[in-house]
């Protein structure tokens, strides 16, 4: 393990890794700050260039711009309470009400000192958890990896907002489907191509991606235009105030450090889970621990209601990284981006990835440190600066976002079929955001999907064609159970709050 | 009257359950596989009854009134700025093997910027040109290198001799 850290470290600290996190960083702070443009868009932007570098260097840029984003979302979320990230949302709960009071530099100090430190204690917890998971995922089987996919695709769903399951399911299906589009691996047979030789080799992942989340939200900001906020920015930014915090106020922040980036942590290793469930968690759980005092504060400024949910947001995204580099599945939208581009270069996620390439396995961890001191050292002091690259017109951002998802896909395959075949996918994403359906589970579905077929086709291979694996090994049989547990729950859960309501609407014979 | 915005996508997914469950029936099957257990049409067919039964079971439930009505999703949206930009998007497509990437990339993030508001000439031609042989530059410095366009080649402005 020693030998794979310092493997790591020298990976990592070479220049162009170094260089590589601070431009993520910087490119993902300022996409973050975007309102309407997320970590996914940030990331998905970046793909096309990362087809120069090695692997390992492509995933350092990647996981630099997913913290950055995530730190540029809290930026919006305090000086303009508009977050550019779901995973920022409870930010602005406490922090924007600190900006109001003029105290917007201690909020983005407070926001930028707690995500530097749920990010590194997250690390080191990744440091010890991804090597274990490893070596005990290199046990498992085909069934047992079917059934990991499966527990990711309805953990996905089950995680999904209120009265959104069905949704979310039905999106992960649709992504399973178009990952059938093409020639099945194992036959050789074209499956739903409709005689086009441009669909033999299916969907292109990034075509997808960018279509999906790039183009569409970048239309759907012309779509639906949002209230111009640049000058309410400019102002908050002309009245930082100081950034320096008190003896007290770190003294408060400690605590709530510890807890929340345990919390933001394992929340982030759990599939379907992310950061923005672990900031209303964390948010959520220090209230609850809050005395009566304290509890009133939060809303209108609280130290404790600003740390925690920027602590457990940069925890989860590196709990994130663990089912992504231990079992080669991601447990987000934002990380089946990444795995699908590290697909791409040739490189297979999984328990082979730290026997057979720990330099890329070991530097991505050691990048996040790194990733987390960039975005201390150097982002905190230039978010003034940053932010003024927001100044930048909408009439200007969007077709360059426009261009750069279009012209990204086409230097990866010289097609000019693919452009056509983005604009059909934005269209057909932005009506389907606009009937309220979530793009991620989408794309999961079709990272998922290819893997979850080959497993299937392999384990029953192996079992002669019985569904027994499924229930044959302990640990199949379990991940089977979480799977149908998470499946299940929501649903009863919408099953009861619907019989509650249809009671509370039935009037009573006595009432006629 | 108007139907539920969700009742809306649950119908529309359905009929897609129906249409790519009819076309599983196009998957040729190799001799022998008909009868195996796993052969390409599987999982197609697992994905359509799925789908079909979740969106059925979508369209059954409870109304959720929180959805709103699909007019009301679909009302006071600016469609006609975004279909002008995904024709600027296809013709951009159309047009960069022909005019080349420099000029077509110039005219497509032009035309973004006049659909979207921008009328100060120079901002247009500067922004636009200046970025898109910033790019082309960058391109060619990292090994790729992107021909002008098929139409040079034609007026003979260009050739192909080494």
């Amino acid at each position: 393990m020693l030998e794979g850290i310092f493997s790591g470290l020298s990976t990592a600290v070479m220049p162009i890794n170094l260089l590589m996190v601070a431009v993520g960083c910087f490119a993902g702070t300022f996409i973050g700050m975007l309102p309407g443009l997320g970590p996914i868009t940030a990331i998905a932007l970046m793909i096309p260039i990362t087809y120069g570098f090695d692997p390992s260097t492509g995933l350092i840029l990647m996981a630099g711009v997913y913290y950055g984003a995530i730190f540029g979302g809290s930026t919006s979320s305090i000086l303009i309470n508009a977050p550019g990230v779901a995973g920022t949302v409870a930010t602005a709960f406490d922090g924007y009400p600190m900006a109001q009071k003029g105290q917007a530099g201690k909020a983005l100090a407070i926001a930028a000192y707690s995500s530097f430190s749920g990010g590194t204690i997250a690390a080191i917890f990744l440091l010890v958890a991804a090597p274990a998971l490893a070596s005990v995922s290199l046990s498992f089987q085909s069934g047992d990896y079917f059934a990991l996919m499966v527990l990711g695709l309805t953990a996905v769903s089950a995680f999904a907002g209120k009265g959104q399951v069905l949704k979310a399911i039905t999106m992960t299906l649709f992504g399973i489907m178009l990952s059938t589009i093409g020639t099945d691996p194992a036959a050789g047979v074209a499956r739903f191509t409709f005689g086009s030789m441009d669909l033999v080799d299916g969907i292109s992942f990034l075509l997808l991606a960018m279509s999906t989340f790039a183009l569409s939200e970048a239309l759907l900001s012309i779509l639906r235009p949002t209230k111009d906020t640049r000058s309410e920015e400019e102002k908050a930014l002309k009245s930082l105030g100081s950034m320096k915090l008190s003896k007290e106020e770190v003294k408060t922040m400690v605590p709530v450090i510890g807890r929340s980036s345990v919390l933001g942590f394992f929340t982030g290793v759990l599939p379907g889970a992310g950061a923005t469930i672990a900031s209303f968690l964390a948010y959520g759980m220090e209230r609850n621990i809050a005395s009566a005092k304290e509890k009133l504060g939060f809303g209108k400024g609280s130290i404790r209601g600003l740390a925690a949910p920027e602590t457990a947001n940069n925890a989860a995204c590196s709990g994130s990284f663990v089912p992504l580099l231990t079992l080669g599945i991601p447990g987000s939208g934002t990380t089946a981006v990444m795995m699908g581009a590290l697909i791409s270069y040739g490189v297979q996620p999984g328990p082979r990835l730290f026997v057979e390439q720990p330099d890329v396995f070991w530097s991505v961890i050691i990048s996040m440190y790194i990733g987390n001191i960039v975005l201390l050292v150097l982002n905190l002091p230039l978010i003034p600066y940053i932010s003024r690259l927001l100044a930048l017109p909408q009439q200007l951002l969007v077709p360059f976002v426009l261009f750069f998802s279009l012209v990204g896909v086409y230097l990866v395959t010289f097609n000019t079929m693919d452009i056509h075949m983005m604009v059909i996918a934005a269209g057909i994403a932005i009506g389907l955001r606009l009937l309220n359906y979530p793009m991620a589970p989408m794309l999961l579905g079709f990272i998922l999907g290819k893997m979850m077929e080959e497993n299937l086709r392999r384990a029953l291979a192996i079992s002669d064609g019985s569904i027994s694996f499924l229930w044959e090994r302990p640990i199949t049989l379990v991940i089977l159970i979480i799977s149908i547990l998470f499946l299940a729950a929501p649903l009863i859960g919408n099953l009861r709050s619907w019989l509650a309501n249809r009671k509370a609407t039935v009037p009573n014979d006595g009432e006629i | 009257m108007s139907i539920n915005r969700d009742k809306f996508g649950a119908l529309l997914f359905l009929c897609l359950a129906l249409i790519y469950g009819f076309y599983v029936g196009d998957i040729p099957l190799l001799f022998g596989d008909e009868d195996a257990p796993f052969n390409a049409r599987t999982l197609p067919n697992a994905l359509a009854w799925l789908l079909g039964v979740v969106s059925f079971v979508q369209l059954i439930l409870p109304t959720n009134r929180e959805a709103g009505s699909l007019e009301h999703a679909f009302r006071g949206l600016k469609w006609k700025r975004v279909v002008i930009l995904a024709a600027l998007m296809v013709f951009y497509g159309l047009t960069i093997r022909q005019l080349g990437f420099p000029i077509s990339t110039s005219l497509f993030l032009m035309g973004g910027f006049y659909t979207l508001g921008e009328r100060r000439p120079l901002v247009l031609i500067l922004t636009s040109v200046g970025v898109t042989l910033a790019f082309w530059g960058l391109l060619y410095a990292m090994g790729i290198y992107l021909t002008p366009g098929d139409f040079f080649y034609y007026l003979g402005w260009m050739s192909n001799d080494a």
